[in-house]
């Protein structure tokens, strides 16, 4: 004797659905036998109760497909932080290099001794877990110099050149008023 | 009232004995007890030679390889008014007959569906055991209730004599009898009832291969008669939603089970969590229901055959709707010993 189908689900729940109907009005079920006859009226019944049976079993399924792939674990989601990321990291090296160009040319760049500077990241890399840089990709932001210089000028700091004391100030702001 | 009782046999030597035994046990006692051997090679001859004066032996003259064939070469010596068809690895419960009789007592009732219980043996037994309990406790019974019954089980079945010879053809063309004998009966709107205390136990397979192996004969006959026919879906609004209800929800969550971990692997394992906790809840009610406590524990197998049980379902969908492969092989799994209690 076959199970009706591989599943526990939405026949289990009918037919459960049909028990309780029947234990609860008994006293209405009808105990005739089916007619046998078919007219024209039955058919059209029966065709009808085919089209929304499919038609719940379909729209259950399509919510569970839509649910998996909106979900932020799903796949797709997965692959398109990725390659959004990566699309994001390349575009910005390539600013971050053209501005550094034209800075190179107009500012003088300041000299900091090797280890100052070891010592500098390793204390902001421990106090703040991250960089600037980071911390706007992960948020979704585009990293780039430009874009930080917008960034900067629209927290109140002004003639942003990407320097250390400039980043770990707007990473303090952005502390206690984190990126949407 | 006369009940005959007819058993096809082939090579049945574990435990063909017992099943004559139980046969002979009724506390309404059978009238014509029919055992069709389909040129068994084993000692089933032998066996059912012991019980001659008992029983009537019927051998056909060359094996037909299939049980329908033999009941086919069986059912013409049946002179009762009621016949029962039963397999010959399967025990009748004492009040088999008794119970069987009540449901004819109705004219109206054309055939009488019985209870199934798989005999315990191993973790794979354990799995169908379960089935058959949410199958005959909540199906079943929904069903009874709205005059649909989807399927008679070949282990447990009754019909009117008459009415079967005369509506009710041997076509062969299908690998699942039993189910192709009840759209017949459908087809003419015949009154089926379900009778949950005419009980017989039977045996299931007890390896994976068998296990699959009768999935695949299952699931590829239920195909196989649904294509057969699919015309008298809506002549009747309950087997519209049945039929409509039992076969969307199969194949569009069989796809589903293997989809959604690609879409999304960890949601796809909270699905997993959650049939999970609804199998156990109704694995410990089966437990309560059977009074058999290792049924509480068919959930965590149940979880890997889910798989093994969709996919065979999508593969059989494929080859039988698809690709019209008709798969006509008669699948016998292998046998344990059975004794009586």
């Amino acid at each position: 004797m076959p199970p009706l189908t591989p599943f526990l689900g939405l026949s289990v729940l009918a037919h459960i659905g049909i028990i309780v109907g029947h234990k609860l009005f008994s006293w209405a079920w009808s105990k005739k036998t089916s007619p046998s006859e078919v007219t024209a009226t039955i058919r059209i019944v029966g065709l009808l109760i085919v089209a929304t049976m499919f038609t719940i079993v379909i729209t259950v399924a399509t919510i569970l497909v839509r649910e998996s792939i909106v979900e932020r674990h799903s796949t797709i989601s997965f692959i398109s932080r990725q390659v959004k990321h990566l699309l994001l990291s390349e575009n910005s090296r390539a600013e971050d290099a053209r501005n550094a160009a034209q800075i190179s040319a107009a500012v003088p760049i300041p000299i900091v001794s090797a280890p100052d500077c070891a010592r500098f990241f390793d204390a902001l890399a421990a106090f703040h877990h991250r960089s600037l840089y980071d911390y706007m990709a992960a948020q979704g932001y585009n990293p780039s110099l430009g874009a930080r210089r917008e960034l900067a000028a629209s927290i109140g700091i002004s003639g942003y050149q990407g320097t250390s004391e400039q980043n770990v100030a707007m990473l303090n702001y952005f502390c206690q008023n984190p990126l949407p | 009232m006369k009940i005959s009782l007819l058993v096809p046999c082939y090579n049945e030597e574990k435990s063909v004995e017992t099943c004559i035994q139980s046969c002979l046990s009724q506390t309404r006692p059978f009238d014509e007890i029919i055992f069709v051997d389909d040129c068994s090679t084993d000692k089933t001859p032998e066996i059912l030679a012991n019980y001659s004066d008992l029983i009537t032996v019927k051998r056909t003259p060359k094996n037909t390889g299939n049980k329908s064939s033999a009941q086919e070469f069986g059912i013409r010596f049946i002179t009762g008014d009621v016949m029962v068809m039963t397999d010959a690895d399967t025990l009748l419960d004492a009040k088999f007959v008794e119970e069987i009789k009540k449901g004819f007592d109705d004219p109206r009732v054309i055939a009488v569906a019985g209870y199934v219980q798989s005999i315990p043996y191993n973790w794979l037994t354990l799995c169908r055991a379960f089935d058959y309990v949410v199958g005959q406790n909540i199906h079943k019974v929904a069903q009874n209730y709205i005059n649909y019954i989807f399927v008679m089980p070949g282990a447990a079945s009754a019909f009117r004599t008459d009415i079967f010879r005369k509506h009710i053809t041997f076509d062969h063309d299908t690998i699942t009898e039993d189910l192709d004998f009840t759209y017949k009966l459908h087809r003419k709107q015949f009154k089926i009832i379900y009778d949950k205390k005419a009980i017989s136990y039977t045996q299931d397979p007890a390896t994976l291969k068998n296990y699959i192996n009768q999935m695949r004969r299952w699931f590829g006959g239920g195909w196989q008669n649904l294509v057969k026919h699919y015309r008298i879906i809506p002549t009747n609004p309950m087997r519209a939603f049945e039929l409509s209800l039992i076969y969307s929800e199969g194949i569009v969550f069989s796809i589903l089970l293997f989809i959604v971990p690609v879409l999304n692997l960890w949601f796809g394992l909270w699905l997993l969590i959650g049939y999970f906790v609804v199998s156990f809840f109704f694995s410990i009610w089966a437990a309560i229901k059977e009074k058999r406590p290792m049924l509480a524990l068919a959930a965590f197998p149940y979880l890997i055959l889910l798989f093994v049980n969709a996919y065979v379902y999508l593969e059989q969908f494929v080859k039988e709707v698809l690709l019209r492969r008709k798969n006509l092989t008669w699948f016998k799994p292998e046998r344990v010993e059975m004794k009586a209690r």
